[in-house]
């Protein structure tokens, strides 16, 4: 029981950084991209927009769908907002290999990020895909949204509109 | 002086800003809660339970602050649903841990998920959903040496439900990025990746008859090779000899190699694998069984199929020993095309085949090494086979549909899908129609029909579903899953239930009520049995 004493501890050291404007950043961690190099998620930050990072999986119906449902308004998205879309996948080592030429088999143009054994999906708390996030160019987490239903994506845009730069 | 004043206070905003930054601390977290009432129907053969209530609960608690950062995770169970492990009973604290950066440096003590390569040696990784955790709880050291290496050192005890495991697990991975560390190669279009990992365990010799090695290691090499569209990925495993139970306390030296190759074209994708597994079943106490104390992860190469009858003969890694291969090709016909037709159209094909591999019985004085296999020798017996096609068509800007075929080949005298050992080898015939009709905006109405044919194990079974999504928060569906196919007419049973969902930012609750299948839920490389039910369960997640 000795290890209940931990959370007012927690809770106290929490609460001693609010009051400041505390928007949660996108924490540091290292994932793979389709080429086999090592990334710092800190650098997938767009200096332009917004950046928005989607969990997915080939085997998520849901997130497949979204994805997909997203593929043909991305290039005016880009156009208008500046947006980035980077699409991790939680897939592990049995599906993997088969990502890349996956992504290209439905002509996707995302930036793909490999998070195979879950480090990125367990720091931002992702317990249920699809989960996407919308950061801003100081990396602060400033939207998520679990799941996903057909139109979605109509409400993502409207964030995304809402929060980017006016050229 | 104008502008070195001006200069001057720039700077001391941003020092100030950076100051408030390295003080931010952040909680967050994420939780999930599923329970169930059960009912007692005879007709299902259901179980006859004492308690008719199940409940999985977590909460991770995490801690930011600079470099530190900190969590823990509470588990309740009270008692597990059924189809999880009934050891899990009870509650607590199975995971905490701290973590400290410096620059290059990470520290972690208490517990961590790492994975080397592709899991052959070593992953150790969480599934609520499976019951599934096998977290180390040690220290663990992650060190970015030089440009371009990268350095893992991990030792301490797996979780066992809420106590430990007796073994001891210790390992090391370098990673090499050939691009980074030669300079001539640093802006070549050929990426090369390598690695060298190892693991080792340690348990004492309780055994009064043989003499087991108390130290067992595991090696693996690795390389991921690409250019342009192409890319190659292989790694090779080789583990000392680890009598347990899973090879029946044989001495022999395990192997595993995988191979796969990618191209990734313009519309147009294909991925090809082979491997071979021999004795490589590897756990932190040779005498368990199940999903227990597994160090290392074995990836099946099948397909993971989502549509629910697709999911009831699923394949899983057989350790002790299987030599397998697949291709899976994806292509998009465009827009306008002569496949593509008016909204293009979208191809999945996937094909593969696991068989054992050939072993010859050592007999005489040296029967103890158990068998001699030929590496290059394909088994006689066919394992598993898959052979689908999905095809995804849009049909009018608000209808989309989905159509795949699917063709499994299972031996379960080796896999054990059913434990009616009367049942060899089951071919299933697994025909899909998915069609998604988008009736205004933000509001679908989506149809599955599925059937199922099959002579073998229960018979032929057909589903349909109706899912009705609501603006973006709510959902609710009906569904039927009836075994018309069984032989014994009074188990000619429907399945029948429904369910209805609530999202609302990264909260999420869902209502289910009616009947379940039995029926075999995997992730990834493990499975568990769900055995069928009837009764109203509730889940609840949230992240925060």
């Amino acid at each position: 029981m000795k290890k209940l004493l931990l959370i007012p501890f927690l809770l106290s050291l929490a609460f001693s950084g609010f009051g400041q404007n505390n928007i949660r950043k996108l924490p540091e961690v290292s994932l793979k991209n389709l080429k086999g190099e090592t990334i710092n998620s800190t650098s997938l930050l767009n200096s332009e927009g917004l950046t928005v990072i989607n969990f997915w999986a080939t085997w998520c119906k849901p997130c497949m769908l979204e994805l997909s449902n997203i593929k043909d308004l991305y290039a005016d998205w880009k156009k208008e907002t500046k947006v980035k879309i980077v699409a991790v996948s939680i897939d592990d080592s049995r599906n993997t290999p088969k990502v890349g030429p996956l992504v290209s088999g439905k002509g996707w143009t995302y930036d793909i990020m490999l998070d195979a054994n879950g480090d990125f999906k367990r720091a931002l708390n992702v317990n249920n895909i699809p989960h996407t996030f919308v950061v801003n160019t100081k990396g602060e987490i400033i939207w998520q949204h679990n799941s996903y239903a057909p139109g979605d994506e109509d409400e993502l845009y409207e964030i995304i509109q809402k929060n980017s730069a006016k050229p | 002086m104008q502008p070195g004043f001006l200069y001057g206070q720039e700077q001391q905003g941003n020092q100030e800003a950076e100051q408030e930054q390295e003080e931010a601390s952040y909680i967050h977290g994420d939780f999930q809660s599923d329970a169930q009432y059960y009912i007692y129907e005879p007709k299902l053969q259901t179980q006859k339970l004492n308690e008719q209530f199940g409940n999985n609960t977590y909460l991770n608690l995490l801690y930011d602050r600079g470099n530190l950062s900190g969590g823990l995770r509470f588990e309740v169970y009270q008692p597990p649903l059924l189809g999880y492990d009934q050891r899990f009973k009870g509650s607590g604290i199975p995971f905490r841990f701290v973590n400290y950066k410096w620059k290059e440096l990470s520290v972690t003590l208490g517990n961590f998920y790492e994975q080397i390569g592709s899991g052959l040696i070593y992953r150790s990784y969480w599934e609520f959903g499976l019951g599934f955790d096998n977290s180390i709880d040690g220290v663990r050291l992650r060190y970015n040496m030089l440009e371009g290496i990268t350095v893992k050192a991990f030792a301490g005890k797996q979780r066992f439900f809420f106590d430990k495991g007796p073994g001891i697990v210790r390992g090391a991975d370098a990673e090499f990025s050939m691009n980074e560390l030669i300079p001539a190669f640093e802006l070549s279009s050929t990426k090369i990746n390598l690695g060298l990992g190892m693991v080792s365990k340690y348990q004492a010799d309780d055994d009064t008859r043989l003499k087991l090695p108390e130290n067992v290691a595991a090696f693996s090499g690795r390389a991921k090779i690409s250019k342009n569209a192409f890319s190659l990925e292989a790694e090779y495993a080789r583990k000392s000899s680890d009598p347990s139970l899973a090879n029946r306390k044989i001495y022999r030296p395990g192997e595993a190699l995988i191979i796969t190759t990618g191209y990734a074209g313009s519309g147009f994708g294909i991925s090809a694998g082979v491997k071979r597994i021999d004795n490589f079943d590897f756990r932190s106490n040779r005498n368990a069984a199940l999903n227990d104390l597994l160090i290392n992860y074995l990836p099946p190469m099948t397909p993971q199929h989502t549509y629910r009858l697709a999911t009831l003969y699923p394949y899983a890694t057989q350790p002790t020993g299987e030599m397998g291969a697949q291709v899976d090709v994806f292509y998009n016909a465009k827009e306008g095309s002569w496949l593509g037709g008016k909204y293009g159209t979208n191809f999945t094909l996937n094909y593969s085949r696991i068989n054992g591999i050939q072993k010859q019985a050592v007999t005489g004085p040296d029967s103890a090494k158990g068998y001699n296999s030929d590496f290059f020798a394909v088994g006689e017996n066919t394992y598993y086979q898959n052979m689908s096609v999905e095809v995804s068509k849009k049909i009018s800007p608000k209808v989309k549909t989905n159509w795949s075929y699917i063709f499994i080949e299972a031996d379960n005298e080796i896999l054990r899908i059913t434990n009616n050992l009367d049942v060899k080898t089951i071919y299933a015939h697994i025909a899909v129609a998915d069609i998604a009709w988008k009736f205004k905006p933000k509001n679908t109405l989506r149809f599955e029909a599925q059937n199922l044919y099959t002579q073998q194990d229960n018979g032929s079974w057909a589903m349909a579903l109706i899912e009705y999504q609501m603006g973006s928060n709510f959902f609710f569906a009906v569904y039927d899953e009836y075994n018309y196919g069984n032989k014994i007419e009074s188990l000619k049973v429907h399945y029948l239930g429904a369910s209805a969902g609530y999202t609302k930012g990264t909260v999420r609750v869902t209502l289910n009520g009616g009947r379940q299948r039995a029926g075999v839920f995997c992730v990834g490389g493990v499975c568990r049995f769900v055995p069928a039910s009837s009764g109203v369960s509730m889940s609840v997640a949230a992240s925060f």
